[in-house]
């Protein structure tokens, strides 16, 4: 079903999109529910081990191995920490907009935001669940441009509510499949904050999915989180996976 | 005259027997004032701390409901604040309208984080004219790009006075965002492990967490005088409901319950700090709802803290007192039956009841008086020794610490009550003993052979 919404909102994009040069703000709209219907896994779930690599110029490297589990049609997203050792068992369950922290050495669920840093890394909490650009930005401006060897959509973004982590966005979207490529966040004052590269996908199903995320804080020098995603699948997941009672039971 | 003397010289008879009796009150005396001072000066460390950490005795916050339905920390209205601070004008010797955030400093690689506390500098004479700086200057302020910052974030940055630096703050609605300031000031490390804010340009911060330039998130309040805060801040908290902007269910002024016990006292600290609550929509208000909190409710641990050091200390001095008062009776009995012919014989020669009476109370007296001044003495010998060694001002125990030792304030009137109710137990206990010697029969006493 996931599939078919994402093709739906591609083949939809394909017939509006009028021939290059003759770009307007509401193509841009059109390009918005485009990535949005590829990025969000609609009628199906997803799981997929993330491996996340932070570079800190004062704590050095740190790996963590993830497990995620997504299934965004409820909103819901669970993930468990497998490495490192000291942060085995711990969790974020995602359910409507309550966000769960789970600490396994205290065995409780404490309350956190899905605008907090995910594990201390450079990625947000909001990076792995269920995503809507159309509904939290505005397009203000739409070009044409290249980014390496791509051909590329550039979206310039405003956010129409003051809720979102980033007031301003420029996004790289590839003019075939739609893909982003590279999000730039910038703050109210217009600073450059993070920029997050897109270098990978792989197709699961008849959908793509990007096995390669870069994070890189714009503000501290050297800083910033990789983070690949392996073992992806894209079958039902059984529905006591997304409860806190899952959660503990893997940490028994 | 001849009575003391006779006192004093029974007492030196036995050097024994008095240096362990005078000895027992002596350590009693030096716990408790021991204890007691240290705990005052714990206290009134504290105070003073949160005092100038929060910048006033009464503080007075505000939350309103966002488009979406999330608690954000402003005063959006400040009409009914104003309002009620018109009512207590008189008591008031300042007022600070702070705005605060959490912000990430960033120099290069490097980061810490620090409490951004928005001062109005125009407003704010006193910390203008206070702040001690250890360096740059506080001139300096004038340029709303201006930080001034304790001195660990100075160390933790490795930067200097005049180098420009990099804050990451989150707005009061969950934007990110970042600013531009340059070091103006340093602040000596107070010592408050961490809670040591960082002061900006309150417009400043304003525009980087979502707000007005006028508008603040807190208004802290300075009395004149400090023994009014929980009857200021009821007559405050009185106004704001009446016009109906506190939440009915969380103050305590009209309840009959203690002014500043109740749950519309919580101690708010806002500022973006990444977080904010969703309130059900069945609980969402229009407009600005206040929070009033005192340096009181601040203090409550604190206060628990030293609270249970004085029960605890004043638990050991009544026992150690039981043991003395047993020991003085059985000793005064003794002394008793070792003196019963020499009691004889002072009667025969015509000493009064009333007299060998309060020959035994006075000796009772100058136990109690001598062992409570060895006391004292031995108190303040050790709190000049424990008050002049070095304490770690990286630990928590830095918020009771004055400078970077330990306060011990002397209470004369603690210290007066101590000796008041000491003597009068053991004259007392010592009375029975007298009274059956003054009742004594010359020629029976003089008979009596042990």
């Amino acid at each position: 079903m996931k599939t078919i919404h994402a093709l739906m909102a591609v083949a939809l994009f394909a017939a509006v999109v009028p021939a290059a040069g003759a770009l307007d703000i509401s193509d841009g709209e059109e390009i918005l529910e485009a990535v949005d219907g590829l990025r969000n896994f609609v009628g199906g779930d997803f799981a997929a081990v993330m491996t996340m690599i932070s570079e800190d110029p004062d704590e050095g490297v740190e790996k963590q191995v993830v497990q995620q589990f997504r299934r965004d049609d409820e909103e819901k997203f669970l993930m468990l920490i497998q490495e490192p050792a000291v942060k085995l068992g711990q969790g974020y369950l995602q359910v409507d907009d309550t966000l769960w922290f789970y600490d396994p050495e205290s065995r409780q669920f404490t309350h956190t935001s899905m605008k907090e840093r995910f594990s201390g890394s450079d990625a947000r909490n909001s990076d792995f669940g269920r995503s809507s650009i159309t509904d939290d930005y505005a397009v203000t401006d739409l070009r044409e441009g290249t980014l390496g060897s791509y051909q590329v959509y550039i979206l310039e973004l405003s956010a129409t509510n003051n809720e979102v982590t980033y007031p301003h966005v420029v996004m790289w979207v590839t003019r075939d499949l739609f893909l982003p490529l590279k999000v730039e966040d910038y703050s109210e004052t217009q600073r450059l904050m993070r920029t997050s590269l897109y270098p990978s996908y792989a197709r699961a199903g008849d959908t793509y999915i990007a096995t390669t995320m870069i994070f890189v804080d714009e503000l501290i020098e050297g800083k910033k989180t990789q983070i690949s995603l392996t073992d992806i699948s894209v079958e039902p997941l059984p529905d006591s996976i997304f409860t806190k009672a899952y959660v503990e039971r893997v940490n028994r | 005259m001849t009575t003391l003397r006779m006192a004093l010289r029974n007492i030196s008879r036995q050097k024994k027997r008095t240096i362990l009796l005078g000895g027992a009150i002596a350590f009693g005396v030096m716990i408790i004032t021991l204890v007691g001072s240290l705990t005052a000066g714990l206290a009134s460390t504290a105070n003073e701390r949160f005092t100038d950490l929060l910048g006033g005795h009464i503080y007075i916050s505000g939350q309103e409901v966002s488009e979406s339905g999330r608690l954000i920390s402003i005063v959006g209205e400040q009409e009914p604040l104003e309002e009620a601070l018109f009512l207590i004008d008189d008591q008031i010797k300042e007022i600070r309208f702070r705005s605060a955030a959490s912000g990430e400093v960033i120099f290069g690689s490097r980061t810490t984080t620090v409490m951004l506390d928005g001062v109005d500098w125009d407003h704010e004479p006193t910390l203008y004219k206070n702040l001690e700086l250890i360096a740059g200057d506080i001139t300096s302020v004038s340029d709303e790009r201006t930080i001034i910052v304790p001195e660990p974030v100075m160390e933790e940055l490795g930067v200097l006075v005049g180098e420009s630096v990099l804050i990451r703050v989150t707005s009061i609605t969950g934007q990110r965002n970042v600013g531009d300031f340059v070091i103006g000031g340093v602040t000596p490390d107070a010592g408050t492990f961490g809670l040591g804010s960082a002061y900006v340009d309150r417009a400043y911060l304003n525009s980087l967490i979502g707000m007005a330039a006028d508008q603040y998130q807190r208004a802290n309040i300075a009395l004149a005088d400090t023994g009014d805060i929980e009857t200021v801040a009821a007559t405050i908290e009185r106004e704001l409901l009446l016009l109906g902007k506190i939440d009915p269910g969380e103050t305590a002024a009209d309840d009959g319950h203690q002014p500043g016990s109740g749950p519309g006292r919580t101690m708010m600290f806002p500022g973006g700090m990444g977080f904010s609550a969703q309130v059900e929509e069945t609980e969402q208000w229009e407009g600005t709802q206040f929070k009033v909190s005192t340096i009181n409710d601040v203090m409550e641990p604190v206060m628990t803290i030293v609270t249970l050091l004085n029960q605890v200390s004043l638990g050991l001095f009544v026992v150690l007192m039981i043991i003395t008062m047993v020991g003085l009776l059985n000793t005064f009995r003794m002394i008793l039956i070792e003196r019963t012919r020499e009691i004889g014989t002072i009667r025969a020669i015509g000493m009064q009841r009333g007299q060998v009476r309060n020959m035994f109370l006075l000796e009772a007296f100058v136990l109690a008086v001598g062992g409570a001044i060895a006391g004292l003495v031995a108190a303040g010998i050790l709190a000049a020794i424990l008050g002049n060694i070095p304490m770690s001002t990286n630990t928590p125990m830095a918020m009771f610490l004055d400078g970077n030792t330990f306060a011990f304030p002397v209470n004369v009137i603690n210290i007066a009550g101590t000796l008041a109710i000491l003597t009068v137990i053991t004259v007392l206990s010592a009375y029975l003993p007298a009274r059956k010697a003054a009742r004594m029969r010359p020629a029976d006493a003089l008979r009596t052979s042990y």
